[in-house]
């Protein structure tokens, strides 16, 4: 049984997790710093280049992939709850691809309109909704969806959205198309204290939400009617779920672009290890998919010499695998027919 | 005074009118038994019963009160239900299962309490699957699984219990031993009410039976009273011969009746 002093507990020992990547994150780079020099300019005891690399490059772009990392992952685990399917994933389904349409449909127009960056978070966030009700309506009034349909709807979806993020970034005139392509495929290295923040506020917002519902995030596992028969409110905590994770997919998206697989992968392994329950789960694939996205962070910057990977290239060559690896499982584990 | 009272009500699926102004009462500290065949509205009334389906007429009264007053989690208290299926799409534990039925009891912080944690154990204990208390519910038998959620709804410690066909995916002794523990529970004040295919069984333990037959309460009465050959031929199409068992009626199909009824078809 979860007790508060269990889940302290265990969320401390990932907090620490998370932690030890960071402080290795920081201390690696492209710059050949020493990590010992790294970790002296985190305690404000270096000057000169090496803290200006580390406070001013480094350690933005941690925290950077942490909170977007946490975003996706959390995301994830809702996603899997309210459609009661462990396949179910931000990227998967088709939701960031709804948020970076958003996204770059505000960047195509700004120009037009005259409107500025500020435009392409809200933005991203009515494409994240926008993607997240096409798929509720597609689910059906009962809100269940055979895993066949689920993943056909975002495959679809996806391709859709990225024929028309390329052709919008054309007509456009959006002629950095590295730029694109890099958004495409998710990076991190927009990493700045204020995207940051953007990016830690809706994260807060949208995680506040997920604990506090987490209780009623188990029960709807069971199905929305067992669900209201146990006392949950469901279609208020639908509602207050669909938009915090529609929240935190838009704020990650429209500044990290399309990374993938972690709101799969994360939430997986931690139920392996914890077990499904929400109240733990929720919190932990908080930190979880922060550690992770640092992680990959690292190995995407260290990767090749004198340059950098997109993150989002390390997330599917993670993600890819175990997404066919689960769905080569036997077909119990995944949906439980009535 | 009636633990569940339904007063003329009627609600439909889908735009389809299943039940058609319909009065039923499930008294303190009775077992009932409501029969009728497929289609004909047993599983919307316990939906309507619960507030899940609307009424579009009449109106639902839980221990005197009104249904729409309650606040969910309030009738969650006072109402448990067990559903024909449960399917699980995350590996909980039979024990995580059975725990869930505290939810609506549950504080502002949502951690159970020892108290919790034990009426928990002894709902799975009460029903022989103690054992199974840290295996899956993805990797237990249906049968098996289908007691983890008779446990979660005992753990929920509500005056009423409505089970809809609890005991489909069960064998002869655990039918049995369900029906029982229904009797248990009546006898300590509770008010159950049983959704069966086994008329028999029914009859055996249930104080009451209601027969429903599109959308109407075509019968409610002893069983011996309501399980008469001409109103089974009527309602359910059959033939049959009711016989004087040990502990009530046995009824026993012969053949289909002549002009049976068309299959209405879904629940």
């Amino acid at each position: 049984m979860l007790t508060p002093r269990r889940l302290l507990a265990t969320l401390a020992a990932l907090a620490l997790l998370l932690v030890g990547a960071l402080l290795l994150s920081v201390s690696i780079g492209p710059s050949g710093l020493a990590p010992g020099e790294a970790w002296r300019a985190l305690l404000g005891r270096a000057d000169g280049a090496a803290a200006d690399i580390v406070l001013r490059v480094r350690l933005p772009r941690v925290v950077f992939a942490a909170l977007v990392g946490a975003s996706l992952s959390v995301s994830g685990a809702l996603f899997q709850a309210l459609l009661r399917n462990p396949l179910a994933d931000p990227f998967i389904l088709g939701v960031s691809g709804g948020a970076a349409l958003g996204g770059i449909l505000a960047l195509s127009l700004g120009g037009v309109l005259g409107l500025g960056y500020a435009a392409v978070p809200p933005a991203a966030f009515a494409g994240a909704i926008g993607a997240t009700l096409l798929l509720f309506a597609v689910a059906g009034g009962r809100g269940r969806l055979s895993p066949t349909t689920l993943l056909l709807t975002g495959v679809v979806f996806n391709a859709f959205a990225s024929a028309a993020i390329v052709f919008l970034a054309s007509i456009a005139g959006l002629a950095e198309g590295t730029r694109i392509f890099l958004w495409l495929i998710g990076n991190l290295s927009d990493g700045r204290f204020e995207v940051a923040a953007w990016v830690a506020l809706f994260l807060a917002l949208g995680l506040g939400c997920a604990v506090w519902l987490a209780r009623d995030l188990d029960l709807l596992a069971l199905g929305e009617e067992p669900a209201a028969q146990l006392g949950v409110e469901v279609e208020r905590a639908k509602r207050v779920l669909l938009v915090a994770t529609s929240l935190m997919v838009g704020a990650a998206v429209s500044v990290a672009g399309l990374v993938g697989f972690v709101g799969l992968i994360i939430p997986h392994l931690l139920r392996l290890v914890f077990g499904p329950g929400h109240r733990l789960l929720v919190p932990a694939a908080a930190l979880g998919g922060a550690t992770f996205l640092v992680l990959c962070d690292a190995a995407a910057r260290t990767a090749l010499s004198g340059g950098e990977l997109p993150v989002g290239a390390i997330t599917a060559l993670a993600g890819g695998p175990l997404f066919l690896w689960l769905l080569r499982r036997p077909a119990r584990r995944l949906w439980v027919e009535p | 005074m009636s633990a569940l009272a339904l007063a003329g009500v009627a609600a439909s699926l889908g735009g389809r009118p299943v039940l058609g102004g319909l009065d039923l009462e499930l008294r303190r500290g009775e077992l009932l038994g409501l029969l009728g065949p497929n289609g004909a509205g047993k599983t919307t009334l316990l939906r309507v019963a619960t507030g899940v389906v609307a009424v579009t007429r009449g109106e639902v009264r839980v221990a005197g009160r009104p249904l729409a007053s309650y606040p969910r989690r309030a009738l969650a208290r006072e109402i448990a239900v067990v559903p024909q299926e449960t399917s699980v799409p995350f590996p909980f534990t039979v024990a995580e299962i059975a725990l869930m039925g505290r939810a609506p009891h549950l504080g502002l912080l949502g951690f159970e309490r020892a108290a919790d944690r034990r009426a928990a154990e002894r709902a799975l204990e009460r029903l022989g699957i103690a054992a199974l208390a840290d295996r899956s519910v993805q990797e237990v038998s249906g049968g098996e699984r289908q007691l983890a959620v008779v446990a979660r709804a005992l753990a929920q410690e509500a005056p009423v219990l409505l089970l809809d066909e609890p005991t489909a995916h069960l064998d002869l002794a655990r039918r049995v031993a369900l029906l029982e523990l229904a009797r248990e529970l009546v006898a300590a004040g509770r008010s159950v009410l049983v959704v069966s295919h086994d008329l028999s069984l029914a009859a055996r333990f249930c104080d009451r039976v209601a027969l429903l037959a599109e959308g109407r309460v075509a019968a409610v009465g002893e069983p011996g009273d309501v399980l008469t050959p001409e109103r089974l031929r009527v309602v359910f199409g059959v033939e049959s011969q009711v016989l004087a068992g040990p502990g009530g009626p046995v009824v026993v199909p012969t053949a289909s009746a002549k002009g049976a009824p068309e299959a209405t078809g879904g629940p």
